[in-house]
């Protein structure tokens, strides 16, 4: 196949812009399609404009700085993007491609540019940015509210420990109340009953004698009462003291103290006691709780001793989950749990028949633990012996 | 023909209140004999050691719920495994000084208790409970 082809029509109707320029820049032929990218007719342009007349200032100082040097350079520069001013004033982004023509010797005759229209382009591409830059913002607000997010989580996650810490402060109390509710029932109500009747008979009763009786049982009855009446307010002492304050204390000299208070009594008993804090000699602990702890649960030992054989009793110190735990383990009588453990830290429930017990120590030390913060627990066999364990919480 | 009197047995850890029931009980000679037990296990114990003497056993039994040792509520769950081999019917009134609501709906539903009966006790109450006690055993 043969074809005829007009290159004047093809270089007139080349799908992009095209001029030829002097090595001085000004214009001496261009196609038709540059004339109809910048709406300028052939005359105004050839032989008057130069390549720099179509550029804004920014564009001359770059095509001075960096287009010129660079084409003079490597003789060609490929997709340099500038922004033609139009006849009219509207800009037009274009890329521009250069070569220089040269003859033989090296002389530079000619430039041959081609300027393709971007416009559509350069559009997109804005949106692009513009998309891009939402994006941004987007992601930034995102990032924001995830931050926001957090710190409210944190926040709720504070809360509710604070909740959960309040929670369980209203549980002590409760529990504490309703032991009190249980103790005005029973310790205070049945003396105070007792009173009443007996105060009947004394004004019924004519005889000398029996007013005296009489009388000498209401005076055990208050005397009872007093008693109670004392524990009492000694317990709500305790409930009520809000700012605790945590002492230094070293196991091995607060025992000591103890066992100096208690020395009759181990005497007597011929108990053996020992003891050891190693694992754990000190903590934050109100003095006068640990003091009393410690004198309960060592004189509740001694007195529950099992008589057939040496009573051992030991105390020590274990450190489990963060949490220094006091353990009093002895070899005594031992408590029914599973019938007693109910009563076991109420006020004046007694398990043993023996002179001396009154049911206080426990009940004590347990309002004293839930004070302070911690618990009591117990296990225990009967006639193999008693292990109390007291979780003392640990001071930061 | 005169009416036999009741043999009584109060269960009772204070001192006092067995002291003001049994001067009640006396004054008004409403008894036979009174059984004074400090706590619940004394009692079964007792029970157990006299199950076929029926001059022994009491015909009616003022039990208190707040006891050491075994309260009012373990010995009644003692009693109800001993009852059967006990010859005599026994009534049991429960003392209590509690008006928690709780610890009367819980005698209520044990058929071993006649009755609840709040601390103090009245003599018009402790009459009633002597006229009335054969219709409970």
């Amino acid at each position: 196949m043969d074809y005829n082809i007009d290159y004047k029509e093809f270089y007139n109707s080349f799908p992009s812009g095209y001029f030829c320029s002097s090595p001085n820049g000004t214009i001496i032929d261009s196609n038709k399609n540059f004339l109809e990218l910048t709406n300028y007719s052939r005359e105004e342009v050839i032989g008057k404009k130069k390549f720099t007349d179509f550029l804004s200032l920014g564009g001359k100082i770059y095509f001075e700085n960096v287009f010129a040097p660079a084409l003079k350079l490597s003789g060609n520069i490929e997709e340099v993007n500038f922004n033609f001013t139009k006849k009219e004033g509207t800009i037009l982004p274009v890329l521009v491609n250069s070569v220089e023509i040269k003859d033989s010797s090296g002389t530079h005759l000619y430039t041959h540019s081609a300027i393709f229209n971007i416009a559509q382009r350069k559009k997109y591409e804005q949106e692009l940015l513009r998309s891009k830059k939402n994006a941004n913002e987007l992601s930034n607000k995102l990032i924001a509210v995830n931050k926001k997010l957090r710190s409210r989580t944190e926040l709720i996650s504070k809360q509710k420990l604070q909740l959960k810490e309040f929670n369980q402060h209203l549980e002590n109390k409760n529990r504490q109340l309703s032991s009190f509710a249980h103790i005005a029932s029973h310790n205070l109500r049945a003396p105070v009953s007792n009173l009443m009747v007996l105060k009947d008979f004394y004004k019924e009763n004519t005889d000398l004698k029996d007013k005296a009786m009489l009388f000498s049982k209401v005076d055990t009855v208050i005397e009872g009462l007093n008693e109670t009446l004392d524990e009492l307010i000694e317990s709500i002492k305790i409930q009520g003291n809000k700012d605790i304050v945590f002492d230094a204390v070293n196991f091995d000299t607060f025992f000591a103290k103890t066992l100096v208070i208690l020395d009759i009594q181990i005497l007597d008993s011929k108990a053996v006691v020992t003891s050891n804090f190693c694992e754990a000699p000190n903590i934050e602990y109100p003095k006068l709780y640990m003091e009393s702890i410690l004198l309960n649960l060592l004189s509740n030992s001694i007195r529950y001793r099992a008589h057939d054989r040496i009573a051992k009793i030991h105390f020590h110190t274990e450190i489990i989950n963060n949490e220094i735990l006091l353990i009093a383990t002895d070899n005594g009588l031992g408590i029914n749990l599973r019938k007693y453990g109910h009563h076991l830290f109420g006020l004046n429930n007694t398990f043993h028949r023996h002179p001396d017990s009154k049911g206080v120590g426990l009940f004590m030390t347990k309002t004293q633990k839930e004070a302070a913060g911690g618990s009591v627990t117990v296990e225990s066999e009967v006639d193999k012996g008693t292990t109390f364990k007291i979780i003392l919480k640990k001071q930061k | 023909m005169v009416k036999k009197l009741p043999i009584i047995g109060i269960i009772d850890d204070d001192t006092i209140y067995q002291f003001i029931l049994t001067s009640i009980i006396n004054q008004n000679k409403l008894a036979e004999s009174i059984l004074s037990f400090l706590d619940g296990e004394k009692a079964i114990r007792y029970l157990m050691n006299n199950k076929t003497k029926n001059e022994k056993i009491p015909d009616i039994l003022f039990l208190d719920v707040n006891m050491p040792i075994m309260d009012g509520w373990m010995f009644i769950e003692e009693y109800a495994r001993l009852k059967k081999d006990i010859t005599k019917k026994i009534a049991i009134f429960m003392l209590s000084s509690s008006v928690n609501p709780i610890d009367i709906e819980r005698a209520d539903k044990i058929s071993e208790i006649s009755n609840y009966i709040i601390k103090p006790i009245k003599y018009e109450e402790v009459r009633r409970i002597f006229e009335n006690y054969e219709i409970f055993r």
